[in-house]
Parts: structure tokens; C-alpha cells; sequence
């Protein structure tokens, strides 16, 4: 068979007819069934035509596929391959630059024609992503800990400065700190449990850890107010000067007074806006600082071999809360954020797809890699809100264009680590291959 | 045999259920001596690593190193704290370095508690300061001397899971001795390399021996290893202790050829099998 990839007529055909079953026997219930107006209320019908079309694009696809990689491919395979490690390596090169006009692109954003309200409440999300995913990123990319359960601390984070608030009528520059505290301590708490843990059994305890917080705060309700939310959280105020509002309370003069320009309520999306670049680019500095730090070099050495580093003498307990304590420290302020910005939390903002998102960020971004969670969150957030024509089958693209990247780069779409340090320029080689 | 005993291990026995590892195991360890474990496979040796490392908790035994800051006893200790208080530094039978980390890396990580302390548990390294930014370059300075030393130094960029096979066991060799031991302890770390290589690591076995005065505890099968370098030799059979003495002494006892070889009825064999063993009990490993 020449390793299979000889071209075999029968073998192929078979191949795209099975796929079709599969997605005829899928595409029945899924959209064989359809709910219609009928004058005695809602009937079902069938439609059958759907399941055919579906199971037709599905055998044709299917065919088209196996005889490119009979014939095409293989031909080609080689080009793409050395074609994907030029441009990862030119990608690696211009690191640097590419990180600062991201940087600048994001400063002058809310200032380019094309800001308004729907950008900056876009990119205001997509900077939360961001800096959930480098805050993860530490505890999953660099320490090597599978964290399903991330949103808890976000959730830790965002209720802390909800309740201190409306309660205690604190500032969000003194809740802000006070969430992050309160997340790394949950963090901790997470941490001790599961210092034995690895892998797959560190994941379901994370995952149930998520649940359990997002239960307690559905259920506590003299606490949280449970599934009615805690709304009116007070709005943040230019580090305790100025706030953005129309008319300021008696005695205080807001933002758009001092500087005597017309109000606007968008100059509170600004401001907003860049609160959360600016906690995105210290959670980014902070983790990107630490990696060439001891801790950091632990952290990874501890994800490559847990037993080496026990025997160079590396606590493994504290350097594993440490990661914990850290990634969910950023998630609280990111939490804190999210709570401000909103005005209303409840736990519906908390459950487990959250947690999915972000992890989904890191891995596909390439675990490590902080310019790889800025294109993943690009991807992951904005393209749903890109494709929002195709309504119900928003999340179907979405999951495509989620295989598709895995396919690509199985690895993550920036999946190389740069060395925390050298004794040589970059440009020697590495010994790869 | 002026040289002061470093490691003493005394009544060491290890069960696991029912299975007895190591059965009233004592010996001494020496400074400037290496001293090898050898015996059959499953005879206990890494298991006696194991315990020395804080891996395993002895059933009953005391191991006892010898620090110029006082007596420290390993089998109370907690397995990362042996590294940095008691100064036993060791390598594994399969090579476990950090793959996806520089060679360079791996040295530092190495260091990692004399680093973690001038950087101030991170906050020092985070801004900065240069009270981190000298002790940073000491650590690389003794990384590049060890490298020289393993002639690695040209490689200190690569990713350690990229290199061949006797740089990995090298550089294992290089990432113990920079936590700075007072005893190393390497399990087989002739295991897979050609004659040439293992030529070489004998030197470098020496070098450590002569230039940094430090114990050594060897594991190895390889005797042409062994013979050669080890100033003293133990060794194990099913967990006891059979034969201690100079490599010589080794190798004519005859319950070590026992051991080896089986029961011989021909009395006129054991000098023929020990010059054998001698030359080509490396046998096991070289396939």
C-alpha cells in the first residue's frame, strides 16, 4: 500500500460513505427535527432534505479530502511544513516588535475613528480574556497545572469587590488589591489539596472546585443574594478624584467638568477601557518578569519533571501554591474588573463554558506563549461576535474554526519557547530536529 | 584510608509489604573516595539511592551524612530539603533532565535555592536589583564551568531534549554537581554509552573526585567502570549486603561470583570467571 497513501478507489469511497452515515445519524436529531406552527399549537416535522444535505456535503467533503492527501498532498506536504517553521521562526524573530504594535495599536484605539461604543465594550471583553489567559497561563502554560476550574477565583474576585462595596463603601482602588488578596487565598486553599495531584485528576478537581464555588454562591443567599445577583456595584472613579457621571453629588466635580468638555458617556468606556489594558499589561509584565526569575525557571522545571526537581531541591509544595496563589491573584483582579464594569454580577457569569473559554485561549495560543493568548482571545472572542448572522450555528463555526487550529498546529498557534536565557545569540542553532 | 567517613549507613532495611528490598544494609561512605554498589538486577541498589534521597522512608535505619555544620540524618528528612541542607546531590537510572528546557536552563534551575535567596523569594529579581542581577551571573559561571568540564559549552542553547544520548547522562552529571554536593550519588551512569564515552566519564568521575573533594556512590554495571574508578565496592544480592572491600578483594570473593554466576562445581573456575567478570560484566547493558 506504500504506507497507505496510495490512491485506493474503493477504500476512498467507503472512507466519505461512513462519514456521511455518521453525520446523517448525527444531523437527524440535530436538525432533522424542526418545531412548526400548526393550528392546533407547535407540531414536529421532519426535514428529512436538511439530514440529506448535510450527509451530501459531509460524503463530499470527506472524498475531496482523501484524494488531496492521496494524491496532492503528500506532493506538497513537505513546502507546508518547512513553510510553517520559516513563518514560526519569523515570528519568533519579530517577537518583540510584533508584541509593541499591539501594544500601541491597543493605546491609541479608543482615540482612532473607528472607536465607538460597540469597540470599546468589545475590546473591553477581549482585554478581560487577555488577561485571564496570561493569569492562567502561569498556573497551566508555565507550572504545568490543568486548571479547569479558573472562573472560581475570577468568581472570588469579581464578588469580593461587589460586596466590599455595596456593604462597606470601599473604593475600587482599595477593593481592587483586597479582591486580589482574597483570590490568591482561595487559590491556596485550592492548592493544598491537590499538591499530589497531576494530569487528569488535577483537572477534575479543579472543575468540581469551579462548581463548588459557583454552588455556594448560588446558594449562600444572605451572603450573594444568590441567583438574583448583587447589582448596583458602584462604578469606579478616576483613582478617587473624579467620577464619570453626568451630574457629580454635591461637592465633587466630575470628569467631563474638570476638564470642561461636553459629557460624554463615552469617556467612561475609556477610561474603563484603559484600566483593563493597564491590569492586562502588569498581570503580562509580572508573569513574563517571573518566567526568567528562580520561581519561574521552577515552575517549569517542576512541568517537565517533578521528581528532578525534587531531587536539585526545589520545594514543589510552595512552588505550586505559588503558581496557584499568582494565576488566580490576576483573576481576581480581573474579577474586580469585570464586577465594576458591569454594575450587576450574579453566579450565571461564572459557570464552567468561562473556565473552557480561557483554557481554550491558553492551549490553542500555545501554552507559554503571551502573544499566542492575544491572537487565541482575538480568535475566540471576536469571531463569535463577528459571525453573529449565522445565529444558532454561531457556536458550530465556532468549534470548526477551534479543530481547524488544532489540526493546523496541533501544538498552539505560537508554540515555542523562547529560553529564559543564553549564552549565545539567537541566531546559533538550537540543535533542532 | 585517612580520609573521613561521609555517609554512614547503618541497619538500612526497606519493606514493601511483604517484599524485603534491603535487609540490615550498613556501610560507609567516604570524602574523596568513590565508593560503588553493585549486584544483580533487583539486588536494591536504587532502592538504597531512594532512601538516601528521601524518595523512600526507611522501615528501619539510620543514614547519617557527615556536615561540617553537624550531623544530618537523611531518613528524617523531607526528600527536597536533602539537596540544600545535607548536600546529596544525585542522577537517575533513566535521565531525567528538563526536556524542553535549555541546557543552560537546566543548570540554573539547578541552583535554584541559592538563587531563590538572592533574588529575595522573586521580589528582588522583580525589580531588579543588582544584589540578584551578581548572583544570577555566578550561577551562569558555574554553569559554563561544569559545561566545560562535560565539553558541552558550545551546546549550552540547546534544548536538553535534543541532545544525543551520553550528553544527556552528562549533563545530568553537570546539573547534580551544580547544587554543590558534598556526596553525589549516580545511578549507572555508564548505562548505554559506547567504550569511548565511558573512557571519558571515568575522567570526569576522577576530576570530580580529585579537584572538588567530594564523596561519590555509584551505582554501575558497567565493570570496566567500576574496576577502574571506585575506591571501594559493595555489593548487594537480593537486598544483603554479600562482599565490602577494595575492587581486588571484590572480585575474587567467591559469593560474589556466586552471585554473578550461579554456583560453580568445578572448584578450579572462579579465577578464570573473575578475570570474566572483570572484562565483561558490562554484558547486560552493552545490548
Amino acid at each position: 500500500m506504500g504506507g497507505g497513501r496510495e490512491f485506493n478507489a474503493v477504500a476512498v469511497i467507503k472512507d466519505a460513505g461512513l462519514t456521511a452515515f455518521v453525520i446523517a445519524a448525527l444531523a437527524l436529531p440535530l436538525a432533522g427535527f424542526h418545531l412548526a406552527d400548526s393550528p392546533t399549537g407547535l407540531s414536529v416535522e421532519l426535514r428529512m432534505d436538511w439530514v440529506g444535505y448535510a450527509a451530501a456535503v459531509a460524503f463530499f467533503g470527506r472524498l475531496a479530502i482523501n484524494i488531496l492527501q492521496g494524491t496532492l498532498l503528500p506532493r506538497y506536504a513537505e513546502g507546508i511544513s518547512a513553510g510553517s517553521a520559516r513563518f514560526s521562526h519569523a515570528l519568533q524573530r519579530y517577537m518583540f516588535w510584533i508584541g509593541l504594535v499591539l501594544i500601541v495599536g491597543a493605546v491609541i484605539l479608543p482615540f482612532s475613528p473607528i472607536a465607538n461604543r460597540y469597540v470599546l465594550d468589545l475590546t473591553i471583553v477581549l482585554l478581560i480574556y487577555i488577561m485571564l489567559g496570561w493569569g492562567l497561563n502561569i498556573v497551566v502554560g508555565l507550572a504545568g497545572l490543568l486548571d479547569l476550574g479558573y472562573v472560581a477565583f475570577y468568581a472570588v474576585g469579581a464578588y469580593s469587590y461587589a460586596l466590599l462595596a455595596t456593604h462597606f463603601d470601599l473604593s475600587f482602588w482599595i477593593c481592587l488589591p483586597l479582591a486580589g488578596i482574597f483570590a490568591a487565598t482561595f487559590g491556596i486553599i485550592l492548592g493544598f489539596p491537590v499538591l499530589r495531584l497531576r494530569g487528569d485528576y488535577l483537572a477534575i478537581v479543579t472543575l468540581g472546585f469551579g462548581e463548588i464555588i459557583r454552588v455556594v454562591l448560588l446558594n449562600w443567599y444572605t451572603l450573594t443574594n444568590g441567583p438574583d445577583g448583587i447589582s448596583g456595584i458602584p462604578r469606579p472613579s478616576l483613582f478617587g478624584m473624579m467620577e464619570f457621571t453626568r451630574r457629580p453629588k454635591e461637592g465633587e466635580v466630575a470628569f467631563h467638568q474638570f476638564f470642561d468638555i461636553p459629557y460624554s458617556s463615552e469617556h467612561r468606556f475609556v477610561f474603563w477601557y484603559f484600566l483593563i489594558l493597564v491590569l492586562a499589561l502588569i498581570t503580562n509584565f509580572v508573569a513574563m518578569r517571573l518566567r526568567r526569575l528562580p520561581v519561574g525557571r521552577a515552575w517549569e522545571a517542576l512541568r517537565e519533571d517533578e521528581i528532578a526537581c525534587r531531587s536539585l531541591g526545589i520545594n514543589p509544595t510552595n512552588t505550586k501554591l505559588s503558581a496557584f496563589a499568582l494565576g488566580a491573584m490576576f483573576a481576581g483582579f480581573a474579577g474586580s474588573f469585570f464586577a465594576t464594569r458591569q454594575g450587576f454580577i450574579s453566579p450565571e457569569s461564572f459557570t464552567f463554558i468561562e473556565s473552557a473559554i480561557i483554557l481554550a485561549i491558553v492551549v490553542l495560543g500555545g501554552m507559554g506563549s503571551q502573544v499566542g493568548v492575544v491572537i487565541a482571545a482575538i480568535i475566540l472572542v471576536l469571531i463569535p461576535e463577528l459571525i453573529r448572522e449565522l445565529q444558532e450555528y454561531r457556536m458550530l463555526a465556532f468549534g470548526g474554526v477551534m479543530v481547524l487550529i488544532m489540526v493546523w498546529r496541533p501544538r498552539g498557534l505560537l508554540a515555542f519557547r523562547e529560553p529564559t536565557m543564553r549564552l549565545y545569540h539567537p541566531d546559533k542553532d538550537r540543535g533542532e530536529g | 584510608m585517612a580520609n573521613a567517613a561521609l555517609l554512614d549507613v547503618e541497619h538500612l532495611s526497606m519493606h514493601f509489604g511483604g517484599l524485603v528490598a534491603i535487609d540490615d544494609l550498613s556501610f560507609v561512605a567516604r570524602e574523596r573516595e568513590i565508593t560503588a554498589i553493585i549486584g544483580p538486577n533487583g539486588a536494591g541498589k536504587t532502592t538504597v539511592f531512594n532512601c538516601l534521597t528521601g524518595f523512600y522512608k526507611p522501615t528501619v535505619g539510620r543514614l547519617t551524612l557527615h556536615h561540617p555544620e553537624g550531623k544530618r540524618y537523611l531518613e528524617q528528612m523531607e526528600g527536597f530539603r536533602i539537596p540544600r541542607h545535607s548536600g546529596v546531590a544525585r542522577t537517575f537510572q533513566n535521565i531525567r533532565l528538563f526536556p524542553q528546557m535549555t541546557v543552560l536552563e537546566n543548570l540554573i534551575v539547578a541552583q535554584h535555592n541559592m538563587l531563590m535567596k538572592a533574588s529575595a523569594f522573586s521580589l528582588a529579581g522583580l525589580f531588579g536589583l543588582a544584589r540578584y542581577r551578581n548572583a544570577e551571573k555566578e550561577a551562569v559561571e558555574l554553569a559554563k564551568y561544569w559545561l566545560d568540564k562535560v565539553g558541552m559549552l558550545d551546546k549550552a542553547d540547546w534544548d536538553a531534549g535534543n541532545l544525543p544520548y551520553g550528553d544527556q547522562r552528562r549533563l545530568e552529571i553537570a546539573r547534580a554537581m551544580c547544587v554543590e554536593p558534598r556526596l553525589l550519588c549516580l545511578d549507572e551512569p555508564a548505562a548505554g554509552l559506547n567504550p569511548r564515552e565511558s573512557l571519558e566519564l571515568n575522567e570526569l568521575l576522577m576530576h570530580i573526585r580529585d579537584s572538588h573533594k567530594i564523596g561519590l556512590l555509584l551505582i554501575e554495571h558497567d565493570m570496566s567502570v567500576v574496576m577502574e574508578i571506585s575506591d571501594h565496592v559493595i555489593v548487594l544480592d537480593y537486598g544483603r549486603m554479600i562482599a565490602d572491600g577494595t575492587p581486588d578483594e571484590v572480585k575474587n570473593d567467591p559469593s560474589v561470583i556466586k552471585a554473578y554466576l550461579g554456583e560453580e562445581e568445578d572448584e578450579e573456575l572462579p579465577e578464570e570467571v573473575a578475570r570474566d567478570l572483570a572484562e565483561n560484566q558490562g554484558g547486560p547493558n552493552d545490548a
